[in-house]
């Protein structure tokens, strides 16, 4: 008999549901990849070149209808799978046990708590986070299909939900919930606190990796959806090559600067402030560490927590 | 070396005290009873010996090792079967012994296992399929498997009916006779530990009310039925099963020790110290009806 067998089999329940639901993701995005690839438009026809695939615009019309309906569907699926995973393995590590009085037996069995509590996290912690990575590829997959006409990766499209941090994201929500199990030690109240803590562990990172990239930012000429890179802001150059908010230069030159912009003989010029695309990997590594970090912090403290608590 | 050794120990939760500054040394060997009424600190005392609690002051040694300094080396030196049995529904008997022995270094899953053979506990069933003895005798054979120098069993009776205490006391007579083990075994139902306890602790409302071996717990008092009897002799007056007022005393109390009387049995020492420990509360408040 295996240990992980020994280890995994009070947690059956969660491992269930958690397989369910990540069969149901795989089966409804893989799908979607499917259906939109059974399409066959060439993938030219999303480009600027779109025009010369005017035969073709009763199947992109279909591909798109597609995509505003099962895209929403996979993606929704594909956010809450991590959330979902991490929540109810890490109440079920500790909270539960300890609901359930089954502490008593194996504290009382077992010198080291530390030893009982890292035997079950690092299995399940990385049979989760090698869940959500295999999520988040196909999460990339769906995202690279949902905006066939321009580069995710190159527009750090979707940043945060798809490619490698949602496995990261799955370790923190794992960690916190453990952490929270240790300390409420009961299923439900656990349960609601963890998916509450959830919310603004999402938010917290995502407002820290924007607030980082707002200050990696270069300034290129052109209009919204024709520069490569994430947009941060619109902005416009004087003839003496001063760039000014858009305000700023209604203010100082009046609506003539307005109507002269980009023009013909125009004298001023949208610049954009952009984030560029090759700062997509290093925004997803910030991400994965941000994630990463939170979840083992909160995975020392719960470590901490068993060890001093009272089963 | 002793197996439990406390000093001024005090144990105290939000609104109640468990235990008040305990002193008590119990010498290694047999099995002792720890015995007293519900709330006396049984559990409690027990609990802090394993590391579950942590003492709100004094001390307390287990086999020399503080538990509250060094819970991986108490845990190390016992094995503690709980007041119910706290077992994984979704684990059956054998899986409950692989876990045991994936978080214990050195579990004799060997020895617990064939425990459960000769009580005909078949180890693929779960708890749900066990009965409550059953499941009792699976905590206790995991205990045992811990080949651990004291047996910490917390009330393990209870919920247990006649057969099913028999055995369980006798499974735990049997191991203590065989090996080197010894065992504090509490109840709050003198009768169920009497035939296999060698000495006896008696707590009431948090205190040592006595602490002896049988044999001499037994010999030092003596039964009255004179309900008149006073000084350092009495302990005190106690109603059996009929209400019948008695009274204990002890004989080594120097010139107040009464001649007459009968030896008690172990029930009624116990019952005379819970009295004691009652005071006035014990008496019923109608007119005592003394024993022919």
């Amino acid at each position: 008999m295996s240990l992980p067998r020994v280890i995994l089999r009070p947690h059956r329940p969660e491992a269930a549901s958690v397989a369910v639901m990540g069969v149901l993701t795989c089966i409804v995005a893989g799908g979607l990849v499917l259906r939109l690839l059974a399409y066959g438009i060439p993938a030219g026809c999303f480009g600027p070149a779109g025009a010369s695939c005017i035969d073709r615009q009763h199947d992109m019309n279909a591909y798109f209808d597609t995509v505003g309906v099962w895209g929403f569907v996979a993606s929704a699926m594909i956010t809450v799978l991590p959330a979902v995973s991490g929540v109810l393995f890490g109440i079920a590590l500790v909270g539960k046990e300890l609901d359930q009085g089954t502490t008593t037996f194996a504290w009382s069995i077992a010198p080291s708590r530390r030893r009982w509590l890292l035997q079950r996290v690092v299995p399940i912690g990385i049979a989760i986070l090698v869940l959500g990575l295999l999520v988040g590829a196909i999460a990339d997959v769906v995202a690279f299909m949902q905006e066939p006409a321009t580069d995710p990766n190159g527009s750090l499209a979707k940043l945060g939900v798809r490619g490698p941090v949602i496995g990261a994201e799955t370790i923190a929500y794992f960690g916190l919930a453990l952490l929270v199990g240790s300390v409420v030690g009961r299923i439900l109240p656990a349960l609601l606190l963890a998916i509450v803590l959830v919310v603004p562990a999402f938010v917290g990172v995502t407002l820290l990796t924007d607030a980082f990239l707002s200050h990696e930012t270069v300034l290129t000429y052109g209009v919204d959806g024709g520069v490569p890179g994430r947009v941060v802001d619109s902005l416009i150059e004087s003839p003496d090559g001063e760039v000014l908010t858009w305000q700023q230069a209604y203010d100082r030159y009046g609506e003539a600067a307005m109507e002269s912009v980009d023009g013909p003989g125009g004298t001023f010029r949208t610049v954009l402030r952009i984030n560029p695309p090759e700062l997509y990997p290093i925004a997803v590594a910030r991400m994965f560490i941000l994630y990463s970090a939170l979840g083992l912090v909160a995975i020392v403290l719960s470590v901490a927590v068993v060890d001093r608590r009272r089963p | 070396m002793d197996l439990i050794v406390t000093a001024g120990l005090s144990k105290r939760y939000r609104r109640t005290t468990a235990l008040r500054d305990l002193t008590v040394t119990l010498p290694a060997g047999g099995v002792t009873a720890l015995v007293g009424p519900n709330g006396a600190g049984k559990s409690t005392l027990l609990k802090l010996c394993v590391g579950f609690e942590r003492p709100t002051a004094g001390r307390i040694a287990v086999l020399g090792i503080d538990p509250d300094r060094d819970r991986a080396g108490a845990v190390a030196k016992v094995g503690y079967v709980p007041q119910s049995p706290s077992l994984y529904r979704d684990l059956n008997a054998n899986e409950h012994l692989e876990l045991a022995r994936s978080i214990r270094p050195g579990f004799d899953a060997a020895h617990a296992r064939a425990r459960l053979q000769v009580l005909g506990i078949p180890l693929r069933a779960r708890p749900r399929e066990l009965s409550g003895g059953q499941q009792a005798q699976l905590s206790l054979a995991v205990a045992l498997g811990t080949r651990a120098a004291l047996l910490l069993l917390d009330e393990p009776l209870a919920n247990l009916d006649p057969l099913a205490r028999r055995e369980f006391l006798q499974v735990v007579t049997d191991e203590i006779r065989r090996g080197d083990a010894s065992a504090v075994l509490s109840s709050h139902v003198i009768s169920d530990v009497e035939p296999v306890c060698d000495r006896l602790l008696v707590l009431g409302e948090g205190r040592v009310l006595l602490h002896d071996t049988v044999d001499g717990a037994i010999a030092a008092h003596r039964v009255t039925e004179r309900t008149d009897a006073h000084g350092s002799s009495l302990v005190a007056l106690f109603p059996d099963r009929y209400g019948v007022l008695h009274c204990l005393v002890r004989t080594d109390a120097g010139d107040t020790a009464p001649e007459d009387g009968r030896t008690p049995t172990l029930e009624e020492v116990v019952l005379g110290y819970l009295a004691s420990a009652r005071g006035a509360d014990a008496v019923p408040s109608s007119p005592p009806e003394v024993a022919a």
